[in-house]
């Protein structure tokens, strides 16, 4: 029982990891901001900085050198404006309390 | 109910409810936003072993109510809460097939998944699940961190 369990655990953490690493390749070209349910797009080769207004607050988003991120936000735990430059297609960044979701594809 | 259950179960609830104090003290490197340790899985893994399935749910749930009104307020308790439902669910079913220490990974994983479902039922996105993998780990490695506490203490609450 005990080897089936850490050789059942182990597969887990192989496919996850195969996972991460299969989906960061493909040449990503769109930022896609979903406020609320809601999509909007963006080019990722173009430098700009964009203000998401939603009901409960504001994004700032910033887009730059083919990389995005959150530079400022006035939800309560800030977690997007910590989280890190986001670059390759598949990620994302996530502000829950404002239910934005800003993904590169 | 015997008066020291009743005893046990006070003090697996405040154990609880410090134990998630003190993990919002800790400064822990996101790797993942918002990720946690998961330190109070601990009091509940000890409670569903000492106690029975009854008394761990009521400290799981205390504990998130308690917490949710304390430390964090009321936005991420459908987080919380969620979390905690899925993976009382999931160990109160392995409890009696796996070690402590695999009860402890199982709780982790399903607490994950129960707030990855929320989020996403909050968002509208199902993209989010693109943070499974992730959590999937996290939550190997973490509930394996705290299945290791839990293990000792009840060892050493038996003997």
């Amino acid at each position: 029982m005990k080897k089936k369990g850490i050789l059942f655990i182990f597969i887990l953490l192989l496919v996850c990891l195969y996972y991460i690493v299969a989906t960061r390749t493909g040449s990503a070209s769109i930022v896609s901001v979903s406020i609320n349910g809601e999509q909007k797009q963006f080019d990722l080769s173009q430098d700009q900085i964009y203000t998401i207004q939603t009901e409960k607050g504001y994004n700032i988003l910033q887009i730059q050198n083919r990389t995005t991120t959150i530079i400022e936000a006035d939800c309560p735990d800030q977690i997007c404006v910590q989280q890190k430059t986001i670059t390759h297609m598949g990620e994302m960044i996530v502000c829950l309390p404002h239910k934005v979701v800003v993904e590169i594809k | 109910m015997n008066p020291k259950k009743i005893a046990y179960c006070g003090l697996l609830t405040t154990t609880a409810l410090l134990l998630s104090y003190v993990e919002r003290m800790l400064a822990i490197p996101m790797l993942v936003p918002g990720m946690k340790l998961g330190l109070a899985n601990v009091a509940v893994l000890i409670a569903l072993y000492l106690l029975d399935n009854k008394a761990a749910f009521c400290i799981s749930i205390l504990r998130i109510l308690m917490s949710g009104i304390l430390f964090t307020g009321f936005a991420s308790f459908f987080y919380s809460a969620a979390g905690a439902l899925l993976s009382f669910c999931i160990m109160s079913f392995f409890k009696n097939h796996f070690s402590v220490i695999a009860v402890s990974i199982s709780g982790g994983i399903s607490h994950n998944i129960g707030q990855i479902i929320i989020a996403c039922i909050v968002v509208e996105n199902i993209g989010l699940f693109y943070y499974l993998p992730f959590l999937v780990i996290l939550g190997i490695v973490t509930g394996f961190l705290t299945g290791i506490v839990a293990n000792r203490t009840i060892y050493y609450l038996n003997h």
